[in-house]
């Protein structure tokens, strides 16, 4: 019997289990997951799990019985240690060793560590569900929290947090939140709403390292120029790191009968013509199923548009297309309600933003599927 | 801010696409009839819904209570 | 002999009345998909404007038909309503009338038999709603008596103009996202109502 081993069980493994058996596949599905909960939806971690809007066991991607229903074979709190591509198997970080005839490497991402920080007590990560519970303790009103990194993560975590009664304070290294993917126009728009809603900013320091108080707990943020911010809790959100794994449109990594999808993979895309890792929900999904197919032997390579929206400060944020270096940012509206449109040298529109404006997203994506 | 939980009265449906155009990722139009993932955290369906022509999408707040139709 | 023009009168507005109606319903169907009032209506309410707008056109041709009927001063016996051609008065003209009218019931009704036909079929169906306004568009010209008026000139030049630009519009509209194999990598499962 065909066996397919899926190693994690995120958005991309299980979408690509399930895809599988949608697809009619019958043969053996076997799912690990790295962490000893059901599958779940991440997104909710930095948002209304830390909220307590909603509960962990609400979060599943499936119902409970779900996985044994489709026969596919759920490995909770098993991580894939390693596997040989050449005898086709892999083994489990406690030993055990299992073959496979398709391998699908849907790893994820772990948080990335600040640089030459000790351990202490009270410096959280958020990328698991046990990360989201553990800060969520610590989200008391007074509680001074100091956030590491104002990308996504940081800003939905500081939204979440500030609306719990929590003492702010975000430390960024760039000059505007979210910068690098949004630029600095629409940072400093952010930046603004930000401060309007009582979070302290620290921009364009970075940070040199985490004080311990006499307990070993941490007691504050030491910025680059000296300063030291007071804290109780601190969140590092510097980004994620995977290992890349290079795929085709349809998944398939150099390795015959491995492919990849969702964080962990970085996969080549026609309409960008290059690889790209996204780390959105939608490329998650999408890439799985375009390894179900291709393990089917079917070619249906994902190229959607790159799409991927964030939930901060009573902005619906919503970002359709790719765009690393523009030449202009057309922006327009304000804090409350704003697009930006960012534009080659050429004036080709490559990506673009919108803020509380959802019905614009329809007209952007044909725009951005005309313009490619 | 939720997931959301999608049901389509097919019988409304009329093939119009305004709700791909919206959620592409989550409906699509199925020899002309729109299908969908069933749930999704991305509020682009929210959009999505509100778009159609026919009032054929409904979303669902996950922990119950209608959103739109 | 004096007549009593009031039925005449009632024919004759009544008539107008219910082209105007006509054209209306036409544009709000041919514009709804587009969010003509950007946020503030959603294109399911302008739907629901198209049908109301259509429902209230065949009230007045109801009453454009009742009012001939009642009318002394010209002679239509009930089957000229319900045949085209048969009513002596200008009948390839009226005639139109009538069959736009019961082409007319039929669009109307086709909605609620969806059910039955299939959306498909309603579709195609739908088409013959151009059918409809130019039979009566033609109808009210040739054989309306108010033609000559510049108002009601107006009315059918309007008519004929916003129409035929709504739907230039609408051809120039941008094809949506054409069908794909996947959405959201979650494929609808067997198991579940939403899949095909």
């Amino acid at each position: 019997m065909t066996t397919v081993l899926i190693a994690g069980a995120g958005l991309a493994g299980t979408r690509c289990a399930e895809a599988l058996r949608a697809e009619g596949f019958d043969g053996r599905i076997v799912l690990l997951g790295e962490e000893p909960v059901e599958p779940y939806e991440r997104p909710a971690l930095s948002k209304e799990l830390l909220a307590g809007r909603r509960r962990a066991d609400d979060l599943a991607l499936r119902p409970p019985g779900f996985w044994a229903e489709q026969g596919i074979e759920l490995g909770l709190g098993k991580r894939v240690a390693a596997f040989d591509p050449v005898c086709r198997t892999a083994t489990t970080a406690d030993g055990a060793v299992l073959s496979w005839d398709a391998l699908v490497l849907a790893t994820g991402a772990r948080a990335r560590r600040l640089p030459g920080s000790p351990r202490l007590a009270g410096v959280h990560y958020l990328r698991t569900l046990a990360d989201a519970l553990a800060l969520r303790e610590k989200l008391q009103p007074g509680r001074r929290l100091a956030v590491v990194g104002a990308g996504f993560i940081g800003g939905e975590v500081s939204s979440t947090a500030q609306a719990l009664g929590v003492d702010v304070t975000l430390v960024n290294g760039g000059a505007a939140p979210l910068e690098r993917v949004l630029g600095r126009e629409v940072g400093d728009l952010l930046a603004e709403r930000y401060r309007a809603h009582g979070v302290a900013l620290e921009l364009g320091t970075p940070v040199a390292g985490l004080v311990p108080g006499r307990d070993g707990r941490v007691r504050s943020v030491r910025l680059a120029t000296g300063r030291e911010l007071r804290c109780d809790t601190v969140l590092v959100a510097v980004g994620a790191v995977t290992g890349e794994i290079a795929t085709d449109a349809c998944g398939r990594t150099a390795v015959p009968s491995v492919y990849a999808c969702g964080d962990a993979a970085s996969a080549w895309r026609p309409r960008l013509a290059r690889r790209l890792r996204a780390e959105h929900w939608t490329s998650a999904a999408g890439q799985a199923a375009a390894v179900a197919a291709a393990i089917l032997g079917r070619s249906e390579p994902y190229d959607d548009l790159p799409y991927f929206w964030s939930d901060q400060f009573g902005l619906r944020l919503q970002h359709v297309g790719h765009a690393e270096r523009w030449a202009r940012v057309e922006l327009e509206g304000d804090g409350e309600s704003f697009g930006a449109r960012y534009l080659d040298e050429d004036g080709r529109l490559l990506a673009a933003l919108t803020a509380n404006r959802p019905r614009e997203i329809g007209p952007l994506r044909r725009e951005l599927a005309l313009a490619a | 801010m939720a997931r959301y939980r999608i049901v389509i009265d097919r019988s409304l449906c009329s093939g119009f696409g305004s709700c791909v155009e919206h959620a592409p990722n989550v409906v699509r139009l199925e020899r002309g009839v729109a299908v969908s993932a069933g749930e999704t955290p991305d509020p682009a369906i929210l959009d999505a819904a509100t778009a159609c022509p026919m009032g054929a999408i409904a979303v669902y707040d996950d922990a119950a209570g209608e959103q739109l139709a | 002999m004096k007549t009593d023009p009031t039925f005449w009168i009632l024919a004759r507005s009544s008539g107008l009345l219910a082209y105007a109606l006509l054209t209306a319903s036409v544009l709000a169907g041919l514009v709804l998909k587009a969010r003509p009032f950007g946020r503030a209506l959603k294109p399911a309410s302008v739907t629901d404007l198209h049908r109301f707008l259509a429902f209230l056109g065949l009230g007045a041709v109801a009453l454009h038909g009742l009012a001939l009927a009642l009318d002394k001063a010209v002679p239509m016996p009930i089957l000229g309503l319900l045949v085209p051609g048969f009513a002596s008065y200008r009948p390839l003209w009226t005639g139109l009338g009538v069959a736009a009218a019961e082409l007319m019931i039929l669009v109307y009704a086709s909605f609620s038999l969806r059910r039955f036909i299939g959306a498909k079929r309603w579709r195609r169906l739908h088409w013959a709603t151009y059918g409809i306004f130019g039979a009566a568009t033609v109808h009210g010209i040739a054989a309306g008596s108010d033609t000559g008026k510049p108002w009601v000139l107006a009315l059918y030049l309007g008519a004929i103009g916003s129409v035929a630009a709504a739907t230039a519009w609408r051809a120039l509209v941008p094809p949506t996202v054409p069908e794909r194999k996947k959405s959201d990598g979650s494929v609808p499962h067997r198991d579940r109502q939403v899949a095909v």
